[in-house]
């Protein structure tokens, strides 16, 4: 990943700045670090001995994704993750680098069969719990007739014996 | 066998003059992953074979291609790695990849899944021309008939989860190939791709390693993929390539008109090349074959169609060369073999107008 301020030498701290009024957390090269942390008050003698040349960055390279085991500092290097459970691992990077690619910031289109199953059923079941809080019974007869066709359907055909649905 | 590679190549490029002498074919993408295992790239060469070994056995019987062949790359020899590269059948990074990577490919290679390359699956719907909308057709139905059996790596608000963030969402690329040499001849080339890139969609060359295309074949595909969905994505596509062929299509006709010397030489000079050169290396080749390719198109050459063109764009290639003569060829001694076949095959092409000379 390159330093988000220079974009050129390889980000290695994660510093917050505040960008557009919300503060953001930026990965930055050292010197961009450095810069943003602003002139440093130190001695002559610090200087001439080199101690304040020894700024103490934030780390960020020490998370490992406990979906693969992928760390941080090699999700940086390849720009590509190891497994689904990365994307919520690695979130801070992911968001901004998704941001630069893409004009979206949530999917529309296409969602597997099964998911949107799973996605009606929800729908129909909050439907449901609210239809009961407000005591319309009737509305929550249907909709628990609804749910149970819908289980119905999904158990009459098994993943790999049902044929595409379009 | 895979590779009965000369009577595929009129199936894939089926192309004979009409619209396809400019958007030559059309390609749709979806990369898909299985949940809860590590992605190719991450994942040890053991858990690849395991993908491999879950998902090309179902491919295989199950997935509703017909005639179905497997090339697992791990047991190719390099010759047909390289002429499935140069297919587009497995990626240069997949060719060089081993035990664990593999492609499931129809008949008539116009529908293929490719395992473990980048994401777990790669699925890849060919079109000749235009037709978009029955390559999504055809990938669409795979993947509905995969996700059946398999599940896959999505979340609710990224969409389809990809190794790149790059594919995230629709997980869906979607490309035309077009051919742009009018474009190129009227110095109008450069302006027009960059202005697709300002509109967000990528152009890159196909053949060959540099940003210049080698025989000015570009694919331009869709850079977003998440945000919009798939028929908004292939929409904004087809309208920006039209566009772009409409272009093409009026700097060919302007060439003509305006300056014929400088279309005929073009095409007059490539075809004179072929025929009398000795050596010839595959970028050269290429550029020339496209010279052919819009003489045919512009009605300049006689006794060539633009799907012999085509052809030939592909049996000149290192890989497929190689395979025709039998052996693995030094480069300088395929140079050789390369203008041999250009000669060969190309010796009964006459320009329009000018005495025969066979």
């Amino acid at each position: 990943m390159k330093c988000e301020l220079c974009k050129q030498k390889e980000a290695a701290a994660a510093i917050k700045q505040v960008v557009d009024g919300e503060e953001r957390e930026l990965f930055v090269c050292p010197t961009c670090a450095q810069r943003a942390a602003g002139p440093m008050v130190t001695s002559l003698v610090e200087m001439l001995l080199g101690a304040a040349m020894d700024v103490q960055l934030p780390e960020f390279d020490t998370v490992v994704c406990p979906g693969c085991g992928l760390p941080r500092a090699e999700f940086r290097k390849r720009g590509r993750v190891g497994c689904a459970t990365c994307y919520e691992t690695f979130a801070r990077e992911i968001t901004p680098m998704l941001r630069d690619m893409h004009s979206g910031d949530h999917h529309v289109g296409k969602v597997p069969a099964r998911e949107q199953l799973n996605r009606t059923r929800a729908e129909l079941e909050a439907a449901l719990k609210k239809s009961i809080r407000s005591q319309r019974y009737e509305d929550a007869a249907v909709l628990r007739d609804r749910i149970r066709q819908l289980e119905a359907g999904a158990a009459k055909a098994p993943p790999g014996e049902k044929h595409a649905a379009s | 066998m895979l590779l009965r590679s000369a009577a595929n190549t009129r199936r894939r490029t089926a192309s004979d003059g009409g619209a396809a002498d400019i958007a030559v074919s059309c390609r749709v993408r979806l990369a898909r992953n299985l949940r809860c295992v590590r992605f190719p790239d991450w994942a040890d060469e053991k858990e690849r074979c395991r993908v491999f070994d879950l998902l090309s056995p179902w491919l295989m019987k199950e997935a509703g291609l017909f005639h179905a062949t497997i090339a697992a790359v791990g047991s190719l020899d390099e010759i047909t790695r390289a002429m499935l590269c140069e297919r587009h059948l497995i990626s240069r990074e997949m060719a060089e990849r081993g035990p664990g990577a593999g492609v499931v490919v129809g008949a008539d290679e116009r529908l293929a899944v490719m395992i473990n390359e980048e994401d777990h699956l790669r699925i890849q719907a060919i079109m000749p021309g235009m037709e978009l909308a029955r390559a999504w057709a055809s990938a669409n139905a795979m993947d509905l008939r995969l996700e059946e059996q398999f599940e896959f790596a999505f979340h609710n608000r990224l969409g389809y989860l990809t190794a790149c963030p790059s594919n995230v969402g629709t997980g869906m690329r979607a490309s035309v190939m077009v051919h742009l040499l009018g474009l190129r001849l009227s110095n109008d080339l450069d302006a027009v791709l960059r202005a697709l890139e300002r509109l967000r969609l990528t152009v890159r060359g196909v053949n060959g390693e540099g940003s210049e295309a080698a025989g000015h074949m570009f694919q331009i595909s869709n850079q977003e993929t998440l945000g919009s969905d798939e028929t908004a994505l292939m929409d904004n596509l087809l309208d920006v390539v039209g566009d772009v062929v409409h272009q093409e299509r009026n700097a060919r006709l302007r060439l003509q008109r305006d300056s014929p010397a400088v279309l005929l030489d073009c095409v007059a000079r490539a075809l004179a090349i072929i025929q009398s050169a000795r050596i010839m290396e595959t970028e050269e080749a290429l550029d020339y074959l496209s010279a052919l390719r819009l003489g045919v198109s512009m009605g300049l050459v006689r006794r060539l169609t633009i799907a012999h063109v085509d052809a030939l764009a592909l049996h000149v290639q290192p890989g497929h060369l190689q395979r025709r003569m039998g052996v693995a060829l030094e480069p300088a001694r395929r140079d050789v073999m390369r203008a041999n076949l250009m000669r060969e095959m190309l010796r009964p092409v006459v320009l329009r107008g000018m005495k025969e000379t066979i």
